[in-house]
């Protein structure tokens, strides 16, 4: 732990994220208007006093929704990463520990899962929902844990093998036991640096939804760079800053993702 | 040492499915285990020894079932077939039969204290349910295998191999097995911890009334610990004596080669020594007739036709030709000058 907070990777990085989640939880306390507010005398305003990121084709403050935005981004990555990893671990450790027929199956549908291109099969799976920041959820998650499935599985099979499991079992320890206290201490770290490490593709991909079309009605930074994308040329300010925003946050996460691979770094001997 | 048997082994077989291709079709077995048996009684210690893959490793697990699918009878005291029962039902042996491993370093979670991992078996079995109970109980344990309080609270990368060796034997310890099975529980260790670690386990053993089945590949270390010795080649025993008697007139043409291979601390000294040639066969096609022959410097005729049996001779059960009465007149003259082993032909 000491180590950890000494990791400069760490630090930058998740004080950036903990910054974010500030600026998340505090965004109607920050964001100077309301994300939905229309200002009538400024459509595609550009960065001034009075709206420092610039208005939108609306006349929307963009640095209020890039604010109420992060909400929306932050929240879809943090719920999405965590539920699929809870997939990927419970698929993952099934999997893995039990190997033969068990494998095989659930191995056979990650695959299926894998095969297809990543944002077509969560489209996919979004439409079947109401529109909204659920669906994006869900069919983020159902699409995500095929990843973590099969690098926690690699884990586990490599852990399984270690002779404290076999002494475990010696003394007559059920599965769900093993698996609770020796296979899952000793195969988290991967599955940590997983979920910061995807943390950005999950918000980008949220983004990608938004672009087109059947992401979150609420601001997101993806949605609003779909919205900037049609005026370029003349407003770059409505895509540049919820794309800054969002290049933050990958950055952060992967920064804090490297610290941990360093830090997790298992001390076998 | 008493004449109840504990533990005893019979006609033991375990082998191992090679599959290949899509649909996991078994083509052929390795077969690490093929008949072995033995006895083991209250109090006593069997050294089983052998080479690296002659299956020593294989019949421990095989006993404790923590490996599945072995033909032939164990039983624990006046048990049933254990092989038969079903791990739910094995679990009320666990505690009587414990194991401790070869490899210090893999047997502890690296992420549980000392602490933990001791108690860990008696949170399985339910055994002292307080929890201060349960902390003087480790405290006990780790002082009966010469560690302390003070030890309880670390992690085991902080411990030699010996160390974690001395808590894996604690750990084993905890739930009052009746026998415990040491599957090469020195050979990862330095030579000075080697003997450290015998004399401890020597010292539990009458402190407590264990037996051990002691499983080795190094003979100088199986002589100190062992009342009786068997010894394996290719998944059977090929010899089964008294340590004395094993160590002072070896039968077997392989307990011979065995024995010469043991270093002797004299540099004067001019032994005769006959170094086996070639590799062990390998256990997936082993030789016909007796498994040794492809590498026996007495080898005759019905060698590599007949499978000798496990036979007493003398005080030692032997399995090989050269002490078989019907064979007598038809050994060459050119293998009994070869200084036959002791007692052949006799």
């Amino acid at each position: 732990m000491k180590k950890a907070l000494r990791h400069p990777y760490i630090l930058l990085g998740g004080g950036v994220a903990i910054a974010l989640f500030c600026v998340a939880l505090l965004a109607p306390v920050l964001a100077p208007y309301s994300p939905d507010e229309i200002d009538l005398d400024a459509f595609y305003q550009g960065p001034a006093w009075n709206h420092w990121f610039g208005t939108d084709n609306l006349g929307r403050d963009v640095l209020s929704r890039v604010a109420y935005g992060s909400r929306v981004s932050l929240g879809i990555g943090v719920t999405t990463r965590t539920f699929s990893l809870l997939i990927g671990l419970i698929v993952g450790c099934l999997s893995g520990y039990y190997g033969g027929k068990v494998d095989l199956v659930l191995q056979r549908l990650v695959d299926i899962t894998l095969a297809f291109p990543f944002l077509l099969l969560v489209i996919s799976i979004a439409v079947i929902f109401p529109q909204g920041v659920f669906a994006v959820f869900i069919s983020l998650s159902l699409v995500m844990w095929a990843g973590a499935a099969r690098l926690i599985r690699a884990q586990v099979m490599v852990v399984r093998e270690r002779e404290y499991v076999t002494a475990a079992r010696a003394f007559g320890a059920r599965d769900f036991w093993i698996v609770l206290r020796h296979i899952i201490p000793n195969s988290y770290a991967p599955a940590l640096i997983w979920w910061t490490m995807g943390l950005g593709q999950a918000i980008m991909a949220e983004a990608g939804l938004s672009f087109l079309g059947v992401g979150s009605p609420e601001a997101s930074w993806g949605g609003m760079i779909n919205d900037g994308a049609q005026a370029l040329r003349v407003a770059p300010w409505v895509s540049l800053f919820p794309g800054l925003a969002l290049a933050l946050t990958v950055l952060a996460f992967n920064l804090l993702g490297e610290g941990l691979r360093d830090v997790l770094d298992v001390r076998e001997q | 040492m008493d004449n109840q048997v504990l533990l005893s082994v019979n006609q033991l077989k375990k082998h191992f499915p090679i599959r290949k291709g899509v649909f996991g079709r078994v083509v052929n077995h390795v077969k690490a285990v093929d008949g072995v048996t033995f006895d083991i009684h209250k109090g006593e210690t069997l050294g089983l020894a052998g080479e690296s893959g002659c299956g020593k490793t294989t019949v421990g697990r095989v006993i404790l079932r923590l490996i599945d699918g072995a033909e032939g009878e164990v039983r624990f005291a006046d048990s049933r077939n254990l092989l038969d029962l079903s791990q739910k039902e094995m679990r009320a042996y666990r505690k009587r039969m414990q194991i401790i491993f070869q490899d210090p370093y893999s047997s502890l979670n690296p992420r549980m204290t000392v602490g933990s991992a001791i108690s860990e078996p008696l949170k399985i079995f339910k055994l002292y349910p307080e929890k201060s109970a349960r902390r003087k109980r480790c405290i006990e344990l780790l002082e009966s295998v010469g560690l302390g309080e003070e030890h309880l609270n670390r992690y085991p990368h902080e411990f030699s191999g010996g160390q974690r060796q001395r808590i894996g034997i604690a750990r084993a310890l905890s739930v009052e097995p009746e026998i415990i099975i040491a599957d090469e529980p020195v050979s990862a260790l330095d030579v000075s911890i080697q003997a450290q670690i015998v004399n401890l386990m020597m010292d539990l053993k009458n402190e407590f009334g264990l037996s051990y089945l002691f499983i080795a590949h190094d003979l100088s270390v199986v002589r100190h610990i062992s009342d009786r010795i068997a010894i394996m080649y290719l998944g059977r025993i090929v010899e089964f004596a008294p340590t004395k008697t094993l160590f002072s007139i070896p039968k077997h043409p392989y307990t011979r080669a065995l024995l010469e291979a043991i270093p002797v601390p004299d540099p004067n000294a001019r032994k005769e020594r006959r170094l086996l040639e070639g590799d062990v066969p390998n256990p997936i096609n082993p030789p016909a007739g007796c498994s040794f022959h492809t590498r026996c410097p007495y080898r005759f005729d019905p060698c590599d036709k007949v499978e000798p049996r496990l036979t007493p001779i003398g005080d030692n059960q032997v399995s090989c030709h050269l002490y078989d009465s019907k064979y007598n007149d038809t050994i060459p003259e050119t293998i009994l000058n070869l200084a036959p082993p002791e007692g052949a032909q006799s």
